[in-house]
């Protein structure tokens, strides 16, 4: 028709698709999302107050209360050598919680920047950022965890490494679709035309607009930590055995799962409830749930 | 209007070349020559893809050039923006889209000033505020959101941001593309106050040769990556020289059945697409309905002058 | 509001038109009330007929349009009034009913062809599986319609285009094949919702003689929604203006743009920029902004941007009423231009 340009055929991108930013922050909470924060507060109030109120030490051992049943004692029972579950499960709460907020925040303070950096520059430093990170997610996360916690042995330090390493690139990936998008919008030019410093405009403009899917994928992503930890704690290469986890807990349950199941029961609940709980939250910030579907960590 | 003072703003000779992954190299301007004077509005004015938001986006100082160069008061710019940033603004097509969404039009409009460290907070707000009341955004309306106001108002409020600095030139992208008709005259006029008043020299982009033709006091013309034909406005959209003008003009749809000085000219009908840029000749050669054979062979060049036409056989000559 | 139902302006041929639209309201529900983007609109379309509704962003002509094609229903939104396609209560129909109509006898263009072709599938297989809703034409026919049709539009290579993906074709082209799909099943109603608004202007002006051809050779009616009045001044033969939902005025193109009676009319017209020889001259603005149609104001609901206004403007709302001298041409206006000079406005 006219002597235009070729006209760009519409590729579809190799990046996850940027959250649709349609968040119902402010919004009413649906009762699924009143039972999840519910379940969330009761659990961090119960960590933290619950131990010191009713006095009982998680590893205390009594032949006495061996396999008891839930009652005024043990208001969930306790297990094999007579240790409370609840003390046991809210002392393995801390951990959980501990392990789980603690690697999200340190993979997000790690991937964030370096996603929003790379889609701001480009060219050769997003090409070594893109391929550390493709060659991270080239293992499964599990995998990668598992080995990780076993190199460097059990301790919290170490698992929230473990858990860390093949997290931080999914927030790179994300960190770095979303910014592109952002930058196709006019007023990151805007800014730049003002004069405004790079950092600036990365403060400014940018974190603020993407950081409700950050959120979103960060609450998901502490549920997963956390059952990363179960799962490294439940195979003995995770926290060390004497500190009480949801994980160890099942794992030294499990012989005893057809005569006292409560004693895998009450720490699969809290695991279950809680990764649950985080998840329906993460909604709050997201219609479209993950947001990085098939780039999981 | 032919002036004689210096440009402030100049592009002299300016390509931009751009790679894609298979290393295709695709010219999306090429030998691009223009001036902005002090108190005068030039015109760019062209079809989609003819590289006028390339040259907007060498003029902001958002892509390099990769031949020609960029001068400020005669100097060359070294650099990127900063070095033209508190002196070269901008204002662009989609009104609410040049605002960060999550802050005040005052927020937005203030930052300039916060940038470029000019007074304290206090100040840089009553700054804000005063350019705003000028461009007509009250106090009250500039508390809001970039998405709780209208498009013109947005428009009026990064009109503001622009100027807040007192740069001396304003590159306007489509500036009124994207607004309704009544609104759209609402802006023509503010930014035609700013010429007067502050002296500005403006680059006016824009798709639309009759929004050009009322505001501007020079056109050029651009087409397939280069200027075709510049002038004093009233030379180019009256007797234009280039075909593709001449088309151009009679292309504008008008509300009256028989328009002035149509040249009935169309372009010829077109086997294939047409990529201009690739033509060894005249960029127009495959669609002009007045071609030579001598258009397919040399390139002709856009000649200085009042008026000129990169054309061998320009009209009305 | 509006006592009576107002009778259109621009009177159709004898005989039953092929659209009808009378008195319509549609009413949107949002958080803040109802919002009434068509506030008693009515309008006829005639075979051959171009008709355009022209107005700015939030006048209501897309939804007009889009209410009139059957494309918002009951279901959408709080729909009164009567639209008769050929004597068929469109709004009575059922989904299936409205589908069978669609691409036979009612046919649509958009704005932007790119989202309304398929990514993949080549054009001409596109243009054929449209013809094929026909069950008497087998495929060698459909194919060799299809040619006929990309011929039509004006497609040169029709044969080598035919393979074409829609991302391969400039927007101009693309849009021909929109048109060409449109008018495959020969309708008797062409809708086109700014069909050229994304187009480069001198693309803008075939696409338009485009349908001036299709509309002379086929005798298909046309609705052309454009906020472009000179799109519509040039390639339409009857015209409302709308402002707020309402109509504002309504006649023949050439009566209605070259002496506007309705004092919005004339401000539109005053505000486009036009190329004049040997002048350059700024546009003259409309001051103020539309209204909020979910609390318009009362009586004209331009009165408060009209520098005309008297004061029955702001209290009385005014009906459109056909002019004394010039039957088929209607505004609504408490204070029109008296004499219009037929030169001033339109240059």
């Amino acid at each position: 028709m006219t002597a235009t340009a070729p006209v760009p055929a519409p590729v579809p991108t190799p990046e996850p698709r940027p959250a649709r930013r349609r968040s119902r922050r402010g919004g009413r909470w649906t009762i699924a999302e009143r039972l999840s924060a519910g379940w969330l507060v009761l659990l961090v109030g119960g960590m933290l107050l619950l131990p010191a109120l009713r006095g009982i030490d998680p590893l205390d051992i009594g032949a006495e209360s061996r396999f008891a049943k839930p009652g005024a004692e043990h208001w969930l029972g306790a297990d094999n050598l007579g240790r409370d579950l609840l003390a046991r499960a809210l002392d393995g709460a801390q951990v959980s919680v501990l392990i789980g907020v603690g690697s999200v925040l340190i993979a997000a303070l790690i991937g964030v920047p370096l996603g929003m950096l790379s889609a701001y520059y480009g060219g050769p430093v997003a090409a070594v950022v893109s391929f550390v990170v493709d060659v991270i997610l080239a293992f499964p996360g599990l995998v990668l965890a598992l080995g990780l916690a076993s190199f460097l042995g059990a301790s919290v330090t170490n698992v929230m490494i473990a858990i860390t390493v093949p997290m931080f690139p999914v927030f790179v990936r994300l960190a770095r679709a979303q910014t592109l998008a952002l930058l196709e919008t006019e007023y990151l030019e805007a800014s730049e035309v003002i004069g405004t410093p790079v950092l600036s405009i990365m403060r400014r403009d940018v974190l603020p607009n993407i950081a409700e899917a950050i959120l979103a994928f960060g609450f998901v992503s502490i549920g997963r930590a956390i059952l990363i930890e179960g799962s490294l704690s439940f195979l003995g290469i995770g926290v060390p055995r004497t500190q009480p986890t949801w994980g160890g807990m099942i794992n030294e349950g499990r012989i005893y799962m057809t005569t006292d199941p409560l004693l895998i029961l009450v720490p699969g609940a809290f695991l279950l409830l809680t990764i649950l709980s985080l998840n329906l939250i993460s909604d709050r910030f997201l219609v479209d749930g993950d947001p990085v579907t098939g780039a999981r960590a | 209007m032919t002036t004689t003072t210096s440009p402030v703003l100049e592009v002299q000779g300016g390509g931009v070349t751009f790679r894609d992954a298979d290393r295709n190299e695709f010219r999306a301007i090429d030998a691009v020559d223009l001036q902005l004077r002090r108190g005068e509005i030039l015109g760019l004015v062209g079809e989609s893809g003819c590289g006028k938001s390339t040259t907007a986006r060498v003029l902001m100082g958002l892509q390099r050039l990769t031949s020609g160069r960029v001068l400020l008061d005669g100097a060359p710019v070294a650099g990127g923006r900063r070095s033209l940033a508190p002196r070269v603004q901008a204002i662009f097509q989609n009104p609410a889209g040049s605002f960060n969404p999550r802050r005040s039009l005052l927020d937005s409009v203030a930052e300039p000033l916060r940038v470029w460290k000019q007074g304290n907070a206090t100040e840089r707000r009553e700054r804000a505020l005063e350019e705003l009341a000028r461009v007509g955004i009250s106090p009250q309306m500039a508390q809001r959101r970039p998405s709780e106001v209208s498009g013109g108002q947005c428009q009026r409020a990064a009109i503001a941001r622009a100027t807040v600095l007192r740069p001396e030139v304003l590159i306007c992208d489509e500036p009124v593309s994207a607004l309704d008709v009544s609104i759209q005259a609402q802006i023509l006029e503010l930014l035609a106050e700013l010429r007067e008043e502050q002296g500005l020299a403006m680059l006016f982009i824009s798709h639309d040769l009759s929004v050009v033709a009322t505001l501007c006091d020079r056109t050029a013309v651009m087409y397939a990556g280069t200027v075709v034909e510049q002038g004093d406005t009233p030379d180019v959209t009256d007797r234009p020289r280039h075909p593709y003008t001449a088309i151009l003009h009679d292309s504008v749809p008008t509300l009256a059945p028989s328009a002035s000085a149509a040249t009935g000219l169309r372009m010829r009908p077109a086997t294939g697409t047409v990529d201009g840029r690739a033509e060894p000749g005249c960029r127009f050669a495959a669609l002009c309905p007045l071609v030579q054979d001598d258009c397919r062979a040399a390139r002709p060049d856009l000649q200085p002058g009042a008026h000129t036409a990169a054309c061998l056989h320009p009209l009305g000559a | 509001m509006s006592a009576a139902v107002p009778t259109p302006a621009v009177l159709p041929e004898p005989g039953e038109p092929l659209l009808r639209v009378r008195d319509l309201v549609v009413e949107f529900r949002t958080a803040n009330g109802p919002l009434r983007a068509v506030d008693g609109v009515s309008l006829d379309v005639a075979r051959g007929q171009r008709v355009g509704i022209v107005g700015e962003s939030g006048s209501g002509k897309s939804v007009l349009s889009r209410t009139a094609m059957g494309l918002l229903g009951r279901k959408d939104a709080r729909i009164s009034g009567e639209i008769t396609f050929r004597g068929r209560d469109l709004l009575a129909m059922s989904d299936k009913q409205r589908r069978e109509l669609w691409g036979r006898e009612i046919a649509m263009v958009f704005q932007d062809p790119l989202s309304s072709l398929h990514p993949i599938t080549p054009i001409g297989q596109q243009i054929v599986e449209t013809l094929r809703r026909d069950p008497a034409l087998d495929k060698a026919k459909a194919r060799a319609r299809a040619l006929e049709l990309l011929d039509l539009v004006g497609i040169p290579q029709a044969e080598r285009r035919f393979r074409s993906r829609a991302h391969e074709l400039s927007g101009g082209m693309r849009q021909r094949v929109m048109i060409a799909i449109a008018v495959a099943n020969s309708p008797s109603l062409l809708f086109a919702d700014e069909p050229t608004t994304a187009l480069d202007v001198t693309v803008q002006a075939r696409i338009l003689e485009l349908f001036d051809e299709l509309c002379r050779e086929l005798s298909i009616g046309l609705v052309m929604v454009s906020h472009d009045l000179g799109v519509v001044a040039r390639h339409t033969d009857a015209v409302s203006v709308m402002y707020a939902g309402r109509i504002a005025e309504q006649g023949r193109v050439d009566d209605v743009l070259r002496s506007p009676r309705m004092r919005y009319t004339s401000a539109l017209l005053a505000a486009i920029p036009r190329i004049e020889p040997g002048r350059r001259a700024l546009p003259r603005p409309i001051g103020g902004l539309p209204p909020d149609l979910v609390n318009p104001p009362a009586g004209c609901r331009f009165a408060p941007r009209c520098a005309h206004a008297v004061a029955a403007c702001t209290d009385q709302v005014p009906v459109l009423e056909p002019s004394a001298d010039v039957p088929d041409h209607a505004f609504a206006c408490w204070n029109p231009t008296e004499h219009p000079d037929r030169t001033e406005v339109a240059r």
